[in-house]
This record gives C-alpha cells, sequence and structure tokens, in this order.
C-alpha cells in the first residue's frame, strides 16, 4: 500500500502545472524514538506507573533495592488480556486507553496515557521486559517476554514498520478474581544501572546523603534539617525516588503540602488547598517503593523558617478558567502559590509544579515558566502548584517534561502565572525585602557601635558615646577622652562619594587610628606600631 | 495480591506440617546465631512465594528488619520463575533477590563462582527448600543441584564460615533419574565397605536385614545426609545431621524429606598451628555417618495423628503469620 501511494505521488512536475502531494512519516521514525525520549531514565519508570494508575490500581509495589538487578512494578489494577496487550504493547502509539471515556471505570481518575508511546521507552533501560497479567474477571494470566536487545542496533533500511522487540507471550491458567499486572525489567542497561548506584559520584570520592531503611517521611525531615539540595547532594536512587514521588498522583504528606503554625491565618486558602489535597488523596494511588510508601514531597515552610509572624508569610489560592480560545477550547485551572521572607529550603521546593490529569509535567520550575520581570532575587522564595483540570494536555512534548511555548494554551498559562507573581506576589516581597533590609542595617549598626565602645573601654577603660554629626571638622573622627566621647564628622570631605559600607569601615579605622595616636603621644614609631596592632584586635574583635 | 501461583504454593508451603519443621529451622538458626556471635543471622532462602520462613525468622528476632523492610546483610533469596521472583521480592523490600536458582547463583557447573555468589556470601544459616528434584543430571555427571551444593561448601570454607544447612527435597523416585539415585547408591556402597566404618555396616544390617531400603523417602533419609556429609568433610567441615524430618502436607500430593545440618568448620585459621583439620575429621566421620542409620527421624503425620496439641500450635503459626 505505501508503494502505492509512493507510485502515486511520484513527482512529475511540468511548467505552469500544479501537482497536490502530502507529507509523510517514515517508518524508521518509530525506530529513532525507541532510543531514546526522555532526558531521564526516570521517566520511564514514571510511565509504567502512570499506566498502573489508569488501571485503577490502588496499590503499586516497585522494587529495585538494593542490588539494581532487576527493576519491578507490580499493581492490583484491572489488569490486561494478551488482546489488550497486543494493542497496548505490541503497537507502538495506538493507545485505546480513552476509546471509553476520560475517566478510569472504577476509581473515575482521570486518565493520564494518551499516546501511548510511554512503553517504547523501557527499551532505553532494560534489555529484558517479562509481563504477567490478569484481567479481571478472566479466569487465565498471560506472560509475554520482551527481548529489545537484539533490536537495539540500527538497520538503515527502508520498510512499512518497525520491529523493536521479539515478544514470547504464554497462556496460563488463573483464579477467576485475581486482577493484577506484573512488570520485571531485566538487564538493566549498564548506565541506568550505574546512574541508580552512583558509580561515578563514588569514584570521585564526593559524599552523598543516603536513607537507607527510612520512611520517606524520614527523608523528607533529614533533606530539610542538612539543607540537602535534592538534585546534587543525594544519590542517583533517591533522586528517582523523589522525582517519581513528585511526579505520579500519590497523596501528600499528612502535613503537606502547607503547614500554617496557626490556624487563623489564612483561614480560607488553608481551607481551598486542604479541599484539593482532599482531591488527591481521594485518587486512592499508593506506592510503596522499595518498602517507603511515596508521597508528595511538599512540606512548607521548613522547620528552621517556621516564623512567629504572619507577616513572614504569603500563601495564595486560585481557580480560574479561559474561554477565549479561538478554536473555542478551554482551560480550567486551580492552584496555589506560597511565599516566605527568606529562600526556600530545601531547593526542589522553589519553583512552580505545573500538573495535567494530576501528574507533574517536568517537576518543578524554579523559572516560573521564563519569568520575564527583574524580580528573580524573589523566585527561591516561592513555591506553586498548579493544577490544570481542563486543556493545556496539547501543549505537553511527547517526552511529558515540557511545553511547545508557543500552543495559546501554554501561552495563556504563563501570562496568567506571571501577572499573578508580578502584581500580587512579588510586592509583597518587595516590601518585606525592604522592612527586613532596614532592619538588618538598624541591628548592623547597633552591632558596630557595640564593638567600638567595647574596644575604647579596652584601651581607655572609660565608657564611651559615639556622636555622629552631619557637619564637618579639622578632622573627620576626633577623641576627647574626657567628655567620654567620639565625634564622627561625617560632612568631612574623607566619607564623601563613598558607598555606605565603606563610609561604615572608613569611620572605624579612623577610630583606630585616633586611638593610636593619643597613645602614641606624639612618637612616631609608637604610632605605627599601635596602629598596626589595633588592626589585628579590630579583626579579632570583630569576629 | 490474590492469585492462582500464590494459593497453589501455599498448598506446598503453608501447611501445618511445613510449620512444624519451621519452629525446627527457627530453634537451629538460633542456636546458630549465638555460635557465629552475630547479633542477626545472614540467611539465604529459596523461600514461598509469600516468604513464610523469612517473615516467622523475622518475628523470631533472628533477622534484621528495619522501618521499610529487610536489611540486605541479613536477607537474600534465589527464584528463578518471574511471577514467584517478583511476588517473593515484593514481600521482602531491602532484602537482596536472585532472579535465578540456586545453582545458577553459586554458578554450578562452571568455574568460579558468580559476582553476586561473591558478594553475598557467606552466610550463617541456608536454607536450600527444594520443591522440585535434587538428583537429575540431564547431560552432565553429577546433578547441578548437588553440584550447586559442593559449591556453597567451596565459598563457606572461602570465608571460613560456620552455618547451619536446612535441606528439603521431595522423595519422588520418578523425579530423580537414574544416574542421581545411583550416585546416591554408590556412597551407600562405599560404607558397607569401608573399614572405617564397620560399625555403620553393622547397624546397617541391623536395620535392614535385606541389605536394601525399599522406601524411597527412607533411601533419601540415609543417603541425602551421607553425600552432604562427604561433601561437607572434603571442605572442611564437620557435618552433623541434627534432625530429619518425613512428612505429607495436608492438601499435597507429595512426600517430603527434611533435614538440618550442622555445618562446623574446622580448617585452620590463618592455615598455622592446631590440629590438622583432615585428622580431625577423619576422626568425626564414623560417627557422623553412623548417625544417619541410627538416628531417629521425625514422621510429622504421625506426630500430629498421635499429639494433636502439637498440630494445634502449629496451625496457630500459620495464621500469626498470616
Amino acid at each position: 500500500m505505501a508503494k502505492d501511494k509512493e507510485k502515486e505521488e511520484a513527482l512529475k512536475l511540468q511548467i505552469g502545472q500544479e501537482q497536490i502531494v502530502h507529507m509523510k512519516v517514515a517508518a524508521q521514525i518509530i525506530q529513532h524514538l525507541s532510543k531514546g525520549i526522555y532526558s531521564n531514565p526516570a521517566n520511564c519508570i514514571k510511565e509504567l506507573i502512570n499506566n498502573s494508575f489508569d488501571a485503577d490500581a490502588s496499590k503499586i509495589i516497585v522494587r529495585a533495592k538494593p542490588e539494581f538487578d532487576t527493576f519491578s512494578i507490580t499493581d492490583d489494577g484491572d489488569g490486561m488480556n494478551y488482546v489488550d496487550f497486543s494493542s497496548r504493547f505490541l503497537w507502538i502509539s495506538r493507545s485505546d486507553k480513552r476509546d471509553k471515556g476520560e475517566n478510569t471505570k472504577k476509581f473515575k481518575r482521570p486518565i493520564i496515557g494518551k499516546i501511548g508511546i510511554g512503553f517504547i521507552s523501557v527499551s532505553e533501560i532494560c534489555d529484558k521486559m517479562t509481563v504477567i497479567s490478569s484481567k479481571r474477571g478472566e479466569k487465565f494470566k498471560f506472560q509475554a517476554e520482551i527481548d529489545f536487545g537484539k533490536f537495539k542496533k540500527t538497520v538503515h533500511q527502508k520498510k512499512d514498520f518497525y520491529e523493536i522487540s521479539e515478544v514470547k507471550l504464554t497462556n496460563l491458567e488463573e483464579k477467576g478474581d485475581a486482577h493484577y499486572t506484573i512488570i520485571l525489567l531485566n538487564g538493566l542497561t549498564k548506565d541506568f544501572k550505574e546512574l541508580l548506584e552512583d558509580k561515578d559520584i563514588h569514584e570521585a570520592g564526593i559524599k552523598i546523603a543516603t536513607f537507607e531503611g527510612r520512611k520517606f517521611e524520614g527523608i523528607i525531615a533529614e533533606i530539610e534539617k542538612r539543607y540537602l539540595d535534592t538534585s546534587k547532594d543525594i544519590g542517583g536512587y533517591w533522586r528517582l525516588m523523589l522525582d517519581v514521588a513528585n511526579t505520579v498522583p500519590v497523596p501528600y504528606l499528612k502535613e503537606g503540602p502547607v503547614k500554617i503554625k496557626n490556624p487563623s491565618w489564612f483561614k480560607e486558602e488553608s481551607k481551598s488547598i486542604n479541599n484539593l489535597k482532599k482531591s488527591v488523596n481521594k485518587l486512592g494511588f499508593l506506592v510503596d517503593f522499595d518498602g517507603v510508601i511515596i508521597k508528595k514531597p511538599i512540606l512548607l515552610p521548613g522547620e528552621k523558617d517556621i516564623f512567629n509572624n504572619k507577616e513572614s508569610y504569603d500563601l495564595y489560592y486560585f481557580e480560574e478558567e479561559f474561554n477565549d480560545f479561538p478554536d473555542g477550547s478551554k482551560l480550567k485551572l486551580r492552584g496555589y502559590i506560597y511565599n516566605q521572607e527568606r529562600q526556600i529550603f530545601p531547593p526542589h521546593l522553589r519553583g512552580i509544579v505545573i500538573r495535567i490529569k494530576n501528574t507533574s509535567i517536568g517537576g518543578s520550575d524554579p523559572d516560573f515558566l521564563s519569568y520575564p520581570y527583574a524580580e528573580k532575587l524573589f523566585l527561591p522564595w516561592v513555591f506553586g502548584e498548579i493544577y490544570i483540570d481542563k486543556g493545556l494536555e496539547d501543549a505537553m512534548n511527547i517526552n511529558r517534561s515540557s511545553f511547545i511555548i508557543t500552543h495559546p494554551h501554554f501561552r495563556k498559562l504563563k501570562n496568567y502565572l506571571h501577572t499573578k507573581l508580578h502584581a500580587e506576589v512579588f510586592p509583597r516581597c518587595r516590601v518585606r525585602y525592604t522592612e527586613r533590609k532596614e532592619e538588618t542595617e538598624v541591628t548592623e549598626k547597633k552591632s558596630r557601635e557595640e564593638n567600638i565602645k567595647g574596644y575604647l573601654k579596652d584601651i581607655f577603660n572609660k565608657n564611651f558615646q559615639i556622636k555622629p554629626l552631619d557637619k564637618t571638622g579639622k578632622f573627620p573622627v576626633d577623641i576627647d577622652i574626657e567628655k567620654k566621647e567620639v565625634l564622627v564628622f561625617k560632612g568631612h570631605p574623607v566619607f564623601k562619594k563613598r558607598k555606605k559600607k565603606e563610609k561604615d569601615l572608613l569611620e572605624e579605622v579612623l577610630i583606630l587610628f585616633e586611638t593610636s595616636y593619643h597613645n602614641a603621644k606624639g612618637d612616631l614609631g609608637k604610632l605605627k606600631d599601635y596602629f598596626i596592632n589595633s588592626l589585628s584586635e579590630w579583626a579579632n574583635l570583630k569576629k | 495480591m490474590n492469585s492462582y501461583i500464590g494459593s497453589e504454593d501455599d498448598k506446598v508451603y503453608n501447611t501445618s506440617e511445613k510449620w512444624f519443621v519451621r519452629e525446627k529451622w527457627a530453634h537451629y538458626a538460633l542456636i546458630r546465631k549465638d555460635r557465629n556471635k552475630r547479633e542477626f543471622i545472614r540467611l539465604l532462602t529459596l523461600t514461598s512465594i509469600k516468604a513464610y520462613d523469612i517473615i516467622f525468622l523475622s518475628k523470631k528476632g533472628l533477622i534484621q528488619t528495619t522501618d521499610t523492610g529487610y536489611s540486605p546483610e541479613s536477607v537474600a533469596f534465589c527464584e528463578k520463575n518471574p511471577e514467584r521472583y517478583t511476588r517473593i521480592y515484593n514481600c521482602l523490600p531491602g532484602a537482596r533477590g536472585y532472579q535465578g536458582t540456586f545453582e545458577e547463583f553459586v554458578g554450578a557447573g562452571n568455574i568460579g563462582f558468580t559476582d553476586r555468589a561473591k558478594k553475598w556470601f557467606p552466610f550463617d544459616v541456608i536454607n536450600l527448600d527444594f520443591s522440585g528434584p535434587m538428583f537429575r543430571h540431564e547431560d552432565s555427571n553429577t546433578s547441578k543441584v548437588m553440584d550447586a551444593i559442593l559449591k556453597m561448601f567451596m565459598i563457606q570454607e572461602f570465608t571460613k564460615q560456620s552455618f547451619t544447612l536446612f535441606l528439603s527435597v521431595p522423595a519422588v523416585k520418578k523425579w530423580d533419574d537414574e544416574t542421581g539415585r545411583k550416585q546416591l547408591s554408590d556412597c551407600l556402597s562405599v560404607n558397607l565397605t569401608s573399614q572405617e566404618t564397620t560399625k555403620f555396616k553393622e547397624a546397617f544390617e541391623q536395620k535392614y536385614p535385606s541389605k536394601q531400603i525399599n522406601s524411597y523417602y527412607q533411601f533419601l533419609l540415609v543417603t541425602v545426609p551421607k553425600i552432604i556429609i562427604k561433601y561437607g568433610q572434603s571442605k572442611n567441615f564437620d557435618v552433623d545431621c541434627l534432625d530429619r524430618f518425613t512428612y505429607i502436607g495436608e492438601n499435597a500430593q507429595t512426600k517430603m524429606v527434611s533435614f538440618i545440618f550442622d555445618c562446623e568448620y574446622k580448617g585452620l585459621p590463618n592455615g598455622y598451628g592446631g590440629e590438622n583439620p583432615a585428622s580431625v575429621l577423619a576422626k568425626v566421620y564414623p560417627d557422623r555417618v553412623l548417625k544417619t542409620i541410627t538416628q531417629n527421624y521425625i514422621d510429622i503425620n504421625r506426630v500430629f495423628e498421635e499429639q494433636s496439641e502439637i498440630k494445634k500450635k502449629c496451625m496457630e503459626y500459620k495464621k500469626q503469620v498470616a
């Protein structure tokens, strides 16, 4: 058939005559795709877990540790028979998941899978995969052994379709009430295995954190306590676990996502966020990752950022619907933005998470969809999640990790977010920043004065007062030992055209000089010694 | 998660008879733990889908657990079948799992050991609970399982580690092949003709006046320990068969024989001083083989018939772990 089409559309252009032809996709594309669509192997695992979610599974068990010889995912979902398997796995991009509606049958979950291409990525991380599944209500199970190994070499041959694996299928007896799917990955690729084992990091002698035998809540507490940056301070396996936890539709931590110290603060916002949390928890999706029941790793503020003052935080909840797209489509979203008076720790909790069908697209974006205003100072102070209830799906790239930036839904979302940050969130940040800056200046000034006074007392055994004067004098600083006063002539030319910090430093040095001068009583040699010594003592005093 | 394979497995592994044996395992595992001066045992097992033995030993405080599962140093298992392997693994987060047979794990039939065997050995307790035939040879001279057992002694010897071996095999004559049965018979004949084991010959002829062991399970009860003692001795282990059992599970069809062996390493630490291990082992050898005839074995089915309270206790174990 393809040959006929090719013949029919053979170019025979003649001067002045039009010919209509069609652009086509060559089958090789599948072979290229099967070599990798994801930047990170974690995405393959996420896709397999999302499949379990779409199969109405309530419990998923993932096993990989401690040796990473195999990687298995077991679910108690609806299961498949070999016919389902054939349409979902043997043919790439022939997903029938949404043929019967947008939601799953049992739990009415919004179905995540759409294109049917996620499975192809498995060959990126292993050579062999075994699928064992029994469909709800059927008295048999099938076992499929899929061998990717020998198809990994590129074949430079034009074909109508490409074989990307060899599959051995078997049907076996099963109990009628059994329903499950087991996926076992064997022969994990060297690179994937070494990533999980942190081979490169160990070889480089870098120390990284591990959380062996810890429950999820303990892992999160440890990350927060030790100010760990999850993108570099923890091992590849733990990063994978957190990445999966942040992406797939697992419940929130008991106290997450935002724990408000005083229940009277942000009452309305908290109530709405709680409802959002309940709607996610209601999905009933439990993932046991090597014995760790994973949750969304979001808990704000960190223990060290729990302030007594409501003014230290802001919490915004929003729901929005946009209907003004030329194609009549809709974009519906809800979410929250949390903001505190300083940088958020751990760093993975900085940024915005966009979730489509409850699944995050590419994790937390610290750049807030390329925030354009000159307010980047405040970005690390903010975290937010946006759940897309309608739309945006078509704006997703095939890797489910990024967006097509020209898509109208994405542009609308981006503008909405940027406006919200620029008009509501960051003006508050600015006020808070200015207030804090002033407070810091006052504290620093006080501390500096105390240090100078302490120094003078050590030298003269007297309690001095420091009097700043706007006018100029013969010298910029003068010490009146009788009156126990240090006069600082701020109007003196030496202080002019200098930044505040320079003025402060200069003032301190000049006081040291004046002190040395008084002590030296006209002896220039002594003056030199005293001044140099005072600089050393001063440095110690400042510590 | 409910499954056919799980309920079939339960018919073999979740019987009162099996729990009787498991109780004995726990008893001897505790003794081994103390003798090896360890806080927890390092266990290698061929376990059931629901990992009953591990869960039971763990409840007895013999296995090291964490907040999220098991310590990898404390539990390792082998299972070839992908579904069984995954289901066992699901019960044992944190444990070491090898997707292959015990024979493949140790590298039976090949020179040297597998990387995994090198990394995971030694163990304090090894539970080889076979549900399939042990003495099949196919194309080779020795059975792969027997070769694997010999390799197990080799690697334990390499690490100078005394251990306790639990060995269970089905007593189904037709499952084992002729070469296998001959290997066992030869092992018996050697002791019936040897000058070192005249007491064995006497005891044997007293117990079996016809000089034949007619039932296959009784044949295995005598010959299996003999061959294990022989293998152990060849690698400097004094192997003492501590207990022997026979049973048919309540829902199963297969007669089983089960053994508990104490394997004490007698090699010289660092290779200097002390009595030569060969002479130590030669001294104890006649008694060890004699015991395979004189030691009473426990017929668990009969014990249950005669003492119903013991069966009741074993059924309680079933409930506890379930």
